[in-house]
C-alpha cells in the first residue's frame, strides 16, 4: 500500500477536513482506504483489510502514471465547488454506516460496486477494469470538478442511477439492482462512466428472471439450458434477454442513442462501453456483419497507392524517353538532310556516324547535342564505370563502352543478344514506323518519307529505353493478337481434355472387357462421365463464343472472320470427337449396366431363396412353434430328471430320444426364423 | 429291464400317441389306463405328457409296454403332434360323444395320420364320455358309417378300431388298449428285437420293419413289470 501512503501524505498537507474527505471520495474508489484511515474508526480499518488484497492488481496495471495523476487530483480538490462536498460527506457517512453494519461487505476499489466475496471482486476487477486500461487512464485525466457535477446529477436522479449499474455484475442482476439501490453511493459510477450520462447503458429493458420455482431457460434458440448459478444467468446488455454463460460470453461496445431512445445501440463512435452481450447480438454487430473487417486488414488501398507510385514513375520515365526520342529524331533528321543536301559534313555528324557504325566509341566523338538530348547530367562519365549498367559485364579492350543516346547510360554493345541485348544500333526507320503519331518537328513530318527510308539514320539505344519507347505500341500490338491467342489457348486446353478422355475411355474399355474389378469400373466410368460433360460444356461455350446460329446453321461471328477456318476446324474436330467418345462410352456402359442388373437380379433371387419372404403371420407362427418346442423340451428334460431319480431307465431311453428330436426341431425352426428369432 | 428269456416271456414296446380336440378327455383316458384314477378337475395338458403302461396277453404269453405320449389338444400345441405321431405305432384319436366338433376334429386327425404317419400305424377312434350318453351328439351309426367310408377308400388295408369308453367310470378303457395291443404287430417286433439283441445287444425301439418280418416262436413267461 505504498501507493496509498503517498496520497495520504499529500492529503494531510491540505488543511480543510472537508477537503480531505472530498479528496478521499474523488480518488475514490481506488484510494478510499487511506482516507478512511485518517478520519474514521477502527471498523473501517477492518473494512480496509478486507479490501487490501485487491489494490495490488490495480497498481500492477498502471503504476507510476496513475500515481502521479492521483496526486494531481488530490491537489486539485481544494478548488472544487463547496456544494458537492456536503453530499460527499453524506456519502462517506452512509458508506461507513453500511460497513459498520455489515463488516463483510467488500466493494470494488475502482467503481465501488459491492461484491459478495473476494473471489468475485477479483474477477470483477479482471473483467471490467484491467481489460480496458484506456478507460481507467481516462478516469484519471478527468478533473474532479467534472465528476462532482455528474455526481450531482445522479443525486437528483436516483432512479436513473439505480437502473444503471455497470456491466460488471455477475450475480443475478435484479438482486444486484436492489442492493445497489438501498445503500449505494451513486458517485462510484462517475469513475466508471467517464462520458456523459447518455452513454450509460440502461437496464430498463432487462428481462427479469422469473421466480425461482419456475426456472427459466437460456434465450438462445438452440440452447435449452436452465438458468441457474451453475449455468449462469446473465442479461444481454443489448437485447435484455437472459442467457446462460456460454451464450453471454461476448462483449460489445454499446452506447445509448443520442436521440434519447431507451435501448442501447451498437457503438460506432468509439465512446461506448464494453458490455456483456449474447451471441446473437454479438454476431449482429454491424462491423461483424459487414464482413471480416474486424479480423483482417485491408491492404488493397496501400497496395494501390504503392502500385500507382511505381506505375506513375515508369510512365513518367516513358514519357521522358519519348520526348528525348522525338528530339533525337528531329536532330538526326535535320542534321542528316543538312549533311546530304549541303554536302556539309559537320564534325558532329561525322562523329556520330562513326560512333553509330563502328565500335570505336569515345567521348570526344560524341556530339554535344546528342549529350544534351539525354541531358548533360544524365550523360554518364566514362571514368569510374567499369561494368555495363544492364548486364554488368566488365568492359575491356574488345568490349567497349557505349552511351545510350536516350538515357545516357553506359552500356555494352550486344547486337546478337549474347548477354541481355544491352544496346544495339537501331535504325531510326524501325522506330518511326511504329511511333508514327508522335509530335515530331515540322521538318520531320514534312520529310516523313525520306526520313523513314533513310538507312543512314540510326542511333544507339539501350534495351531499357527501347522497351520504354515501344511500351504503348507493344500493348496495342499484343491486344490485336489476343483473339488468336485465345483461340489457341482454348484449343490447347481442349486438347488436354481430349487426351484425358481418350485415356479414360481406353481404361474403361479394358475394365469392362476384363470384368473383374467392378469398383474400379464404376469409378472410372464416373470419372469419364464427368470429363465428357466438361468437354461438352466447353464445346458449347466455344460454339457460343465464336458462332452465330442462323437458320440452324453455324456461322463464324464477323468479329472472328479472320480466323474462320481455324475456328470451324477446331469446332468440327471436337464435336466429332465428342460424339464418337460418347457413343463409345454408351456402348461400354450398356454392357456394364446389363451385367450389373443381372447381378442385382441374382442377389435378389438369392435373398428370396434365403428368406422365403417370411410374412408377419408366418413369423408369428414359427415363433409360437419354437416356443412350444422349447417348452416341451424343458418338460421332457424335467421328466428325464424325474425318471432318473426314480431309476426308471426303461422310459428314459424314449425320453432322451424325444429330447434329441425336439432339439433338432428347435434348431430347424431357429434356422427358419433366422434374424426374426428370439 | 428284465432280461427275460425269449422262451419264457415275450416282450414288446410300442409308442402310442393320443390325439384329439382339447377337453375330450385324452389325459383322463390315459390316467384311467395307467393309474386307474380319475380327476374331475384335470388341468389341461401342457405340451405332451409321457406315461408308460404294460399289458399282458396271457394267451400268447406276451407283454406289451405302451409308451404313451398324451399330447395337448389345444391349438397352440398343434405343432407338437407330428413329432409324436411320426414314429408312433398306434394313435388314439379321441372325441367327445357329446360334441360334434370334437368328432370332426378326430376325423381330421385320422386324415392327417393317414397322410403323414408311418404305414401300418394302428389307429383307434375313441368316443369318450360315454357316461354322458343322454347328451350324445355323435351316434354310433355315424361312426360306423364313417369307418365304412374310410375302409372302402383305403382298400380295406388298415382297419380303424372304433370304441366308446368313459374315463370317468373306467368303462371300456382297458378294452381299447387291449384291442390296440392285439392289432399291433407284436410278433414282428419281438423277432426284430431279439435279432437286434443278438446282433448288437441294443434294444430296439418299437419300430416295425415289415420287410424283415419273421416268425419266431418264443416260450411264454411272466411279464416284467415296472
Amino acid at each position: 500500500m505504498a501507493y496509498g501512503a503517498s496520497t495520504t501524505i499529500d492529503q494531510s498537507g491540505g488543511s480543510n477536513s472537508k477537503q480531505k474527505l472530498k479528496s478521499k471520495r474523488v480518488l475514490g474508489s481506488p484510494f478510499k482506504s487511506p482516507g478512511i484511515k485518517l478520519t474514521e474508526s477502527s471498523t473501517v480499518t477492518k473494512d480496509d483489510t478486507l479490501k487490501s488484497p485487491t489494490p495490488p492488481t490495480r497498481t500492477n496495471t498502471n503504476t507510476t502514471d496513475s500515481e502521479t495523476s492521483s496526486i494531481h487530483d488530490a491537489r486539485a480538490v481544494p478548488n472544487s465547488v463547496p456544494m458537492e462536498t456536503s453530499s460527499s460527506l453524506n456519502q462517506t457517512q452512509s458508506s461507513n454506516h453500511a460497513s459498520s453494519n455489515q463488516k463483510q461487505i467488500i466493494t470494488c476499489p475502482i467503481c465501488n460496486e459491492e461484491m459478495v466475496s473476494l473471489y468475485q471482486l477479483n474477477q470483477h476487477i479482471d473483467d471490467t477494469h484491467s481489460s480496458d486500461s484506456n478507460t481507467s487512464a481516462e478516469i484519471k485525466r478527468i478533473s474532479p470538478k467534472k465528476k462532482s457535477i455528474k455526481m450531482d446529477l445522479f443525486d437528483n436522479n436516483k432512479g436513473f442511477s439505480l437502473s444503471d449499474v455497470s456491466e460488471s455484475s455477475v450475480t443475478p442482476p435484479p438482486q444486484t439492482i436492489s442492493r445497489n439501490g438501498n445503500n449505494n453511493s451513486p458517485a462510484h459510477h462517475i469513475q466508471h462512466h467517464h462520458s456523459g450520462p447518455k452513454s450509460r447503458i440502461t437496464r430498463s429493458h432487462w428481462k427479469q428472471q422469473s421466480t425461482l420455482t419456475t426456472s427459466s431457460i437460456c434465450s438462445f434458440p438452440t440452447c435449452n439450458k436452465t438458468l441457474n448459478i451453475k449455468n449462469g444467468i446473465t442479461n444481454c446488455r443489448k437485447c435484455g434477454l437472459l442467457f446462460c454463460n456460454e451464450h453471454s460470453a461476448y462483449k460489445i461496445k454499446l452506447i445509448m442513442p443520442l436521440d434519447g431512445g431507451n435501448l442501447p445501440i451498437y457503438d460506432s463512435t468509439g465512446e461506448g462501453t464494453w458490455c456483456k452481450s449474447c451471441q446473437t447480438c454479438y454476431y449482429d454487430k454491424p462491423d461483424l456483419k459487414q464482413g471480416t473487417a474486424a479480423w483482417s486488414r485491408d491492404l488493397t488501398s496501400q497496395f494501390k497507392q504503392k502500385r500507382q507510385e511505381s506505375s506513375d514513375e515508369s510512365s513518367l520515365n516513358r514519357n521522358k524517353i519519348q520526348k528525348r526520342f522525338i528530339k533525337l529524331t528531329n536532330y538526326l533528321a535535320e542534321s542528316n538532310t543538312k549533311k546530304s543536301t549541303q554536302s556539309f559534313v559537320s564534325a558532329a555528324v561525322a562523329d556520330w556516324w562513326k560512333n553509330g557504325t563502328s565500335n570505336r566509341g569515345g567521348v570526344s566523338n560524341i556530339d554535344e547535342a546528342e549529350k544534351e538530348i539525354s541531358g548533360l547530367d544524365n550523360w554518364q562519365d566514362d571514368t569510374g564505370i567499369s561494368n555495363c549498367s544492364i548486364c554488368f559485364v566488365k568492359f575491356s579492350l574488345l568490349l567497349r563502352k557505349h552511351h545510350c543516346r536516350l538515357c545516357g547510360k553506359i552500356v555494352c554493345d550486344d547486337p546478337y543478344g549474347y548477354r541481355k541485348s544491352c544496346s544495339i544500333v537501331v535504325p531510326l526507320s524501325n522506330l518511326l514506323q511504329r511511333l508514327s503519331n508522335l509530335n515530331y518537328s515540322k521538318y520531320v513530318k514534312s520529310n516523313w518519307e525520306t526520313t523513314l527510308n533513310d538507312e543512314n539514320l540510326k542511333f544507339r539505344c539501350c534495351v531499357d529505353c527501347k522497351n520504354a519507347l515501344l511500351y504503348d505500341w507493344k500493348l496495342n500490338h499484343v491486344s490485336t493478337n489476343s483473339d488468336e491467342e485465345l483461340i489457341f489457348n482454348t484449343y490447347e486446353l481442349k486438347l488436354i481434355q481430349k487426351h484425358q478422355i481418350e485415356i479414360l475411355l481406353q481404361k474403361y474399355e479394358q475394365l469392362v472387357r476384363a470384368n473383374n474389378n467392378v469398383e474400379e469400373e464404376i469409378k472410372v466410368g464416373n470419372k469419364l462421365v464427368i470429363q465428357l460433360k466438361e468437354f461438352e460444356q466447353s464445346t458449347i461455350q466455344f460454339r457460343d463464343k465464336y458462332f452465330n446460329v442462323e437458320d440452324g446453321k453455324l456461322n463464324v461471328k464477323i468479329v472472328y472472320e479472320t480466323y474462320k477456318r481455324l475456328i470451324m476446324n477446331i469446332h468440327q474436330t471436337f464435336v466429332i470427337f465428342l460424339q464418337d467418345s460418347i457413343i463409345q462410352y454408351k456402348q461400354l456402359n450398356d454392357i456394364h449396366r446389363d451385367r450389373e442388373e443381372a447381378k442385382l437380379k441374382e442377389v435378389e433371387q438369392k435373398k428370396q431363396e434365403q428368406v422365403p419372404s417370411l410374412s408377419k403371420k408366418q413369423i408369428r407362427e414359427l415363433r409360437e412353434q419354437l416356443m412350444v418346442m422349447n417348452e416341451q423340451k424343458f418338460m421332457v428334460e424335467s421328466l428325464i430328471q424325474e425318471y432318473t431319480k426314480a431309476r426308471r431307465f426303461d422310459e428314459l431311453q424314449a425320453l432322451i430320444e424325444n429330447k434329441k428330436e425336439l432339439a433338432e426341431v428347435i434348431d430347424k425352426l431357429e434356422l427358419q426364423l433366422g434374424e426374426f428369432g428370439f | 429291464m428284465a432280461e427275460v428269456s425269449p422262451t419264457t416271456n415275450r416282450f414288446a414296446q410300442f409308442k402310442l400317441v393320443l390325439l384329439g380336440e382339447s377337453a375330450v378327455g385324452k389325459s383322463s383316458i390315459v390316467h384311467r389306463f395307467v393309474k386307474n384314477t380319475f380327476d374331475d378337475l384335470r388341468e389341461s395338458t401342457i405340451g405332451a405328457a409321457f406315461l408308460t403302461q404294460t399289458i399282458t396277453f396271457p394267451e400268447t404269453n406276451t407283454t406289451i409296454k405302451f409308451e404313451i405320449w398324451d399330447t395337448a389338444g389345444q391349438e397352440r400345441y398343434k405343432s407338437l403332434a407330428p413329432m409324436y405321431y411320426r414314429n408312433a405305432n398306434a394313435a388314439l384319436c379321441v372325441y367327445d360323444i357329446t360334441s360334434r366338433s370334437s368328432f370332426n376334429k378326430a376325423q381330421d386327425w385320422i386324415k392327417e395320420l393317414k397322410r403323414q404317419a408311418p404305414e401300418g400305424i394302428v389307429i383307434a377312434l375313441v368316443g369318450n364320455k360315454s357316461d354322458l350318453a343322454e347328451d350324445r351328439q355323435v351316434e354310433a351309426d355315424e361312426v360306423e358309417e364313417y369307418i365304412q367310408q374310410q375302409t372302402s377308400e383305403e382298400d380295406g388295408n388298415s382297419r380303424i378300431i372304433t370304441s366308446e369308453c368313459s374315463a370317468k367310470s373306467g368303462e371300456g378303457v382297458l378294452e381299447i388298449f387291449n384291442s390296440i395291443g392285439r392289432a399291433l404287430p407284436v410278433e414282428e417286433v419281438i423277432n426284430a428285437s431279439s435279432r437286434g439283441r443278438s446282433a448288437g445287444g441294443a434294444r430296439q425301439q418299437g419300430g416295425i420293419d415289415l420287410a424283415r418280418a419273421r416268425r419266431q416262436q418264443a416260450a411264454a413267461a411272466n411279464s416284467s413289470c415296472c
